[in-house]
């Protein structure tokens, strides 16, 4: 599997947070000057300062501004270690890498106290230079003696001040660590804002294989089915389903095709089921229940009723023919066959 | 053998159905009386056998069958023919010979026969059944017992029997 390579991107995303003096670090190796040159600057002045018995009261002054740019430099560095320290543990652990010269986080460590040190210094010289142009007003006006106590209180002060910085160096980088810890993941959300996680992680994680080393029986040993069907309403997912449309999709036919009913039936006591039926007491009410004399009779006068229709058919027919072979002797005209209402027996119906 | 006419008909054969109501003819009518004295006929038989099977009954060792003239069955008979066809008359307005034939008895109004006109009738008609056969002279289709009491004899296959009617005196 691929490592995600954050550190080593080639491009630095915009939303990288960009510590100040990074840059400065680089003029400040144009200037051909590093750390340790600096940190051996700054004890050579201070022999100077020590070595001079009583210096000017510009040079104290100075020397108090450059205490407190060291002191705020001092918790700029914290502020900058801490957070190189932040990035690095975001990255992953290369022995490579984080002992190389291109670690991300070192290289800004480094640029953080570097421009530190360079800021504190160059406004440590601009204040000597200030001091040295106004030193003599101020030495004119003010008793030589006075100004070594003022100069011996300073240096002093300085001291203190630098106590206090040492004293409270471990609280200013507790807030600094505080910082951080609020800091960090605001840049981690930028980082996941501009990196489409799920994509990456589809084109660079081989999910099969991480699914292939997760012991399956041992999630399921630790899953208790039990609590889980408790926790399932059987009723309510019942009533969710649709059982028209569930009937519908049931192969039924599929089922019946496969049913060997030969073998269902051979299987059958049909004898124990014949046993258990009362066939006397279900013939008796079979024939309860069919009215047999009217089915024999009705039958039965089917049978006449046909006879007796050809029978009837044929009287009339004997009957017209008769009538008209007499009325055609008796030359008359066709017989009053409607019954009259009422029917009155006429004279001319005599015998 | 008349019973079996008691069914009803429902569908009637082609040329059937237009002639309900009509008088009937000479030869449907003679069918009817010739099934009547059959009928009348089984009847007298069957009483004789009751008879003899009753005198059977009662004294076994001289059991002999009963002695029945010519003469004294036709009396029998006679009566047993106006009886019958009386309570047929009042009844449905047909015998047994009409029941098979599909014939009814119908009154001077198209109604049923009352009781003293049928017995009258049929008194006659025992009497002088050859009378029937002036029907087949008649252009009504009427028989001399028609024209003495103002009946008609006409096709009716249907069950429905006609009302009865309230003037009963006979006329003729």
């Amino acid at each position: 599997m691929d490592r995600i390579p954050i550190g080593d991107h080639p491009d630095e995303p915009d939303n990288v947070v960009r510590l100040p003096g990074a840059g400065e670090v680089e003029d400040r190796a144009d200037d051909g000057m590093s750390y340790e040159d600096a940190l051996a600057a700054d004890a050579e002045s201070d022999d100077d300062e020590d070595g001079t018995s009583a210096p000017a009261p510009g040079s104290q002054v100075a020397a108090l501004l450059e205490q407190g740019m060291k002191v705020s430099a001092g918790l700029f560095a914290a502020g900058a270690t801490a957070l190189a320290d932040a990035l690095r543990s975001t990255m992953p652990r290369d022995d490579e890498e984080a002992t190389g010269p291109k670690d991300p986080a070192a290289t800004l460590a480094g640029a953080g106290l570097g421009a530190a040190v360079t800021a504190a210094e160059a406004a440590a010289g601009a204040a000597k230079q200030v001091a040295d142009t106004v030193g003599p007003a101020v030495t004119w006006l003010i008793e030589p003696r006075f100004a070594k106590d003022a100069g011996e209180m300073a240096a002093g002060g300085a001291r203190v001040l630098d106590g206090q910085w040492k004293a409270s160096q471990a609280e200013m980088i507790e807030l600094a660590t505080s910082f951080l810890g609020s800091l960090v993941p605001e840049i981690a959300r930028g980082l996941a804002d501009q990196v489409d996680l799920t994509a990456l992680v589809r084109e660079r994680v081989d999910v099969n294989a991480i699914v292939e080393d997760v012991d399956i029986d041992r999630i399921l040993d630790r899953v208790d089915i039990d609590a889980v069907i408790d926790r399932v309403d059987i009723d309510e997912i019942v009533a969710r389903v649709d059982m028209e449309r569930l009937a519908r999709s049931f192969p039924v036919e599929t089922i019946v095709d496969r049913v060997d009913v030969d073998r269902v039936i051979a299987r059958t006591d049909l004898v124990a089921i014949i046993d258990r039926l009362d066939l006397a007491e279900i013939a008796e009410e079979v024939i309860d229940e069919i009215d047999l004399p009217r089915l024999v009779r009705e039958s039965s006068g089917m049978m006449a009723n046909e006879t007796v229709q050809t029978v009837r058919v044929q009287g009339m027919n004997a009957d017209r023919l008769v009538s008209r072979v007499v009325d055609k002797v008796l030359r008359r005209e066709a017989r009053e066959l409607l019954p009259s209402r009422p029917s009155a027996p006429t004279g001319d119906e005599a015998p | 053998m008349s019973g079996a006419a008691a069914t009803s008909m429902r569908a009637f054969p082609a040329g059937a159905a237009e002639r309900q109501g009509l008088r009937a003819g000479v030869v449907s009518r003679t069918g009817a009386m010739v099934i009547d004295i059959a009928y009348v006929g089984v009847l007298v038989a069957a009483g004789y056998a009751a008879y003899a099977g009753f005198r059977f009954l009662r004294k076994p060792a001289q059991f002999t069958f009963p002695e029945l003239a010519m003469a004294e069955a036709a009396v029998y008979g006679y009566v047993v023919a106006v009886l019958i066809l009386t309570i047929s008359w009042t009844g449905t307005g047909r015998s047994a010979g009409a029941r098979v034939m599909g014939l009814r008895l119908l009154g001077p109004a198209g109604a049923r026969v009352g009781l003293v006109r049928a017995f009258l009738r049929a008194v006659t008609c025992v009497a002088f059944p050859l009378g029937l056969f002036w029907s087949a002279v008649s252009k009504r289709n009427a028989s001399v017992h028609d024209v003495i009491f103002g009946t008609s004899v006409v096709y009716d296959w249907h069950d429905q029997v006609p009302e009865a009617r309230t003037d009963d005196a006979p006329t003729g």
